[in-house]
């Protein structure tokens, strides 16, 4: 496990290694602050309700997708173009905890952003939640976390597949934005899209918090917990599968730093 | 031909093509306004169509315009600089100012594309005509609107090849002029003492004066104010672009950075 934590840590500093200090407060402070307060006011003023916390928490638990997308997303070809991914497929090491590890410190990191959507909707928008209902909120914000990474996972393994990594990551992005709910009521989206809500990571953690901020059936919230959880869980299996996929396939076609 | 319209003819063209192979490129301008469009429909879906035609159409329009030139326009100068053509473009025989010219008209003609994607995908999918009260009217504000963006583009490419540090803070441009414009609500929803910094962006004016054109001009004093404000910034956005591609010309030949990352 102790190699579980130091890898994880290692990629992402990796990852954002080329940042400084200025860049990383820009994007992952500034931006998704922006971010917030924009989807706050279009909020406000479309739905004309001085109550937008679960606009709040829906779009602040969103900027999370920022981690699982441009950081988890990118992960296997960043390591493809730097030279790293044949020694991770050739690691003796369990390849799973090291491909479960690249989303790890991104949970963490995705929580500082999290935060950041939620004080500015405390600041701002008198945003609230009770004192007694902070650590469910604070897991179902965390199973949410974990849920998007896995779907990160998904996406960096169709990142060694296909060539224009940028429109994936972009249009994944917008994707989730649109069906996860977190922007505006799933039951407005065409029903054959509502369908897809329901497999998508992210969707019922913003539920379950939002139901945090009035009166709650406590079964319910534990039920859409465990089933975002379990979604999670079933995302970061099957981009671990695409992966082991695609290591069989590069190893019959001696493919796999190809791009 | 004059040399000049030749030079601006031929860097448009090539930079049309050059974007055109740039998948984050094919995304902000085909990509983009679809699912923008559609993210602002959903949002606006139970509004009237007045509503509609102005803050998802109109809305949708203008941050895809956006889009192309603040990552296009702006990145442009950056990529040059990477591929280490920025020197030999700048020491080229025509003048710097106009290949740059010609690189924004060529991303502006491609966001304008990008705005008439975004308008048919609504009108297309969701079955709502963009009808407007008053079209003479909107056409020259949309032609207006479109010499502004192009000095906006030229404005922050200037910006960008003066201070590296600029390409940070593009990637943090969309969501304030998204805020102070009012691309997708009314900027009177916005604090009061935000209202200065709208004024001084011309797509504030430009998207009001839009919004004014769908519904049909009940004042036309109102319209006119707006109207000069959007002619007033272009024309204070030309004159300061050229200042700077002064600046870059003395700064260039005096520190002999310009190529350097």
């Amino acid at each position: 496990m102790k190699r579980f934590f130091f890898q994880s840590y290692i990629s992402f500093k990796a990852l954002f290694g080329w940042l400084n200090l200025e860049a990383y407060l820009l994007i992952k402070i500034i931006n998704p602050l922006l971010q917030i307060l924009f989807f706050s006011i279009l909020s406000k003023y479309v739905f004309q309700t001085d109550n937008i916390a679960p606009w709040i928490i829906g779009n602040s638990i969103l900027l999370s997708t920022k981690n699982a997308i441009y950081g988890v997303g990118k992960v296997l070809v960043d390591e493809r173009n730097m030279g790293t991914l044949k020694l991770i497929v050739a690691s003796p090491g369990s390849n799973f905890l090291i491909f479960a590890g690249r989303g790890f410190m991104h949970i963490f990191d995705a929580l500082i952003t999290v935060t950041v959507g939620l004080l500015v909707g405390f600041l701002f928008f008198d945003f609230s939640i009770a004192m007694s209902n902070l650590f469910l909120f604070a897991v179902a914000i965390l199973i949410s976390l974990y849920s998007a990474m896995a779907i990160g996972q998904v996406i960096s393994c169709l990142g060694l597949v296909y060539r224009d990594i940028h429109m994936l990551l972009n249009v994944s992005e917008y994707l989730l934005i649109i069906l996860t709910g977190a922007s505006f009521p799933i039951s407005r989206l065409p029903l054959f899209l509502q369908g897809f809500s329901r497999f998508l990571p992210v969707t019922r953690g913003v539920e379950a918090a939002r139901m945090l901020t009035s009166q709650y059936d406590l079964i319910v919230l534990l039920k859409l917990l465990t089933q975002e959880f379990f979604i999670g869980s079933l995302y970061l299996f099957a981009g671990y599968f695409s992966f082991k996929l695609l290591e069989n396939l590069s190893r019959r076609k001696a493919s796999l730093d190809m791009y | 031909m004059n040399a000049d319209l030749r030079v601006l003819i031929s860097s448009s063209l090539l930079q049309m093509k050059q974007s055109f192979s740039r998948s984050m490129f094919k995304f902000c301008m085909v990509v983009y306004p679809l699912l923008y469009g559609f993210t602002l429909y959903m949002l606006y879906k139970d509004h009237d169509r007045e509503q509609i035609i102005s803050y998802v159409m109109l809305g949708s329009a203008v941050s895809s315009l956006w889009g192309t030139i603040s990552f296009s326009s702006a990145g442009d100068i950056n990529r040059e600089r990477f591929m280490g053509a920025l020197e030999i473009i700048f020491n080229a025989p025509s003048r710097f100012m106009i290949i740059m010219l010609g690189k924004v008209i060529g991303n502006t003609i491609l966001g304008t594309a990008s705005m008439i994607i975004s308008i048919v995908f609504i009108v297309v999918s969701f079955g709502v005509p963009f009808t407007l009260a008053d079209p003479f009217l909107f056409a020259i504000i949309f032609i207006i609107g479109i010499l502004s963006f192009t000095a906006i583009a030229m404005l922050l490419s200037g910006l960008l090849t003066i201070s590296r540090s600029t390409a940070v803070l593009m990637n943090c441009l969309d969501y304030p002029i998204l805020i102070l414009c009012g691309v997708a609500f009314p900027i009177s929803v916005l604090p009061q003492w935000t209202i200065p910094f709208s004024y001084i962006l011309s797509p504030t004016h430009f998207l009001i004066l839009g919004r004014m054109c769908v519904k049909g001009i009940s004042d036309y004093n109102l319209f006119s104010y707006h109207l000069l404000w959007l002619i007033g910034l272009t024309f204070l956005y030309t004159l300061l672009f050229l200042h700077f591609y002064k600046v870059i010309d003395i700064k260039a030949r005096q520190h002999a950075t310009l190529g350097v990352i």
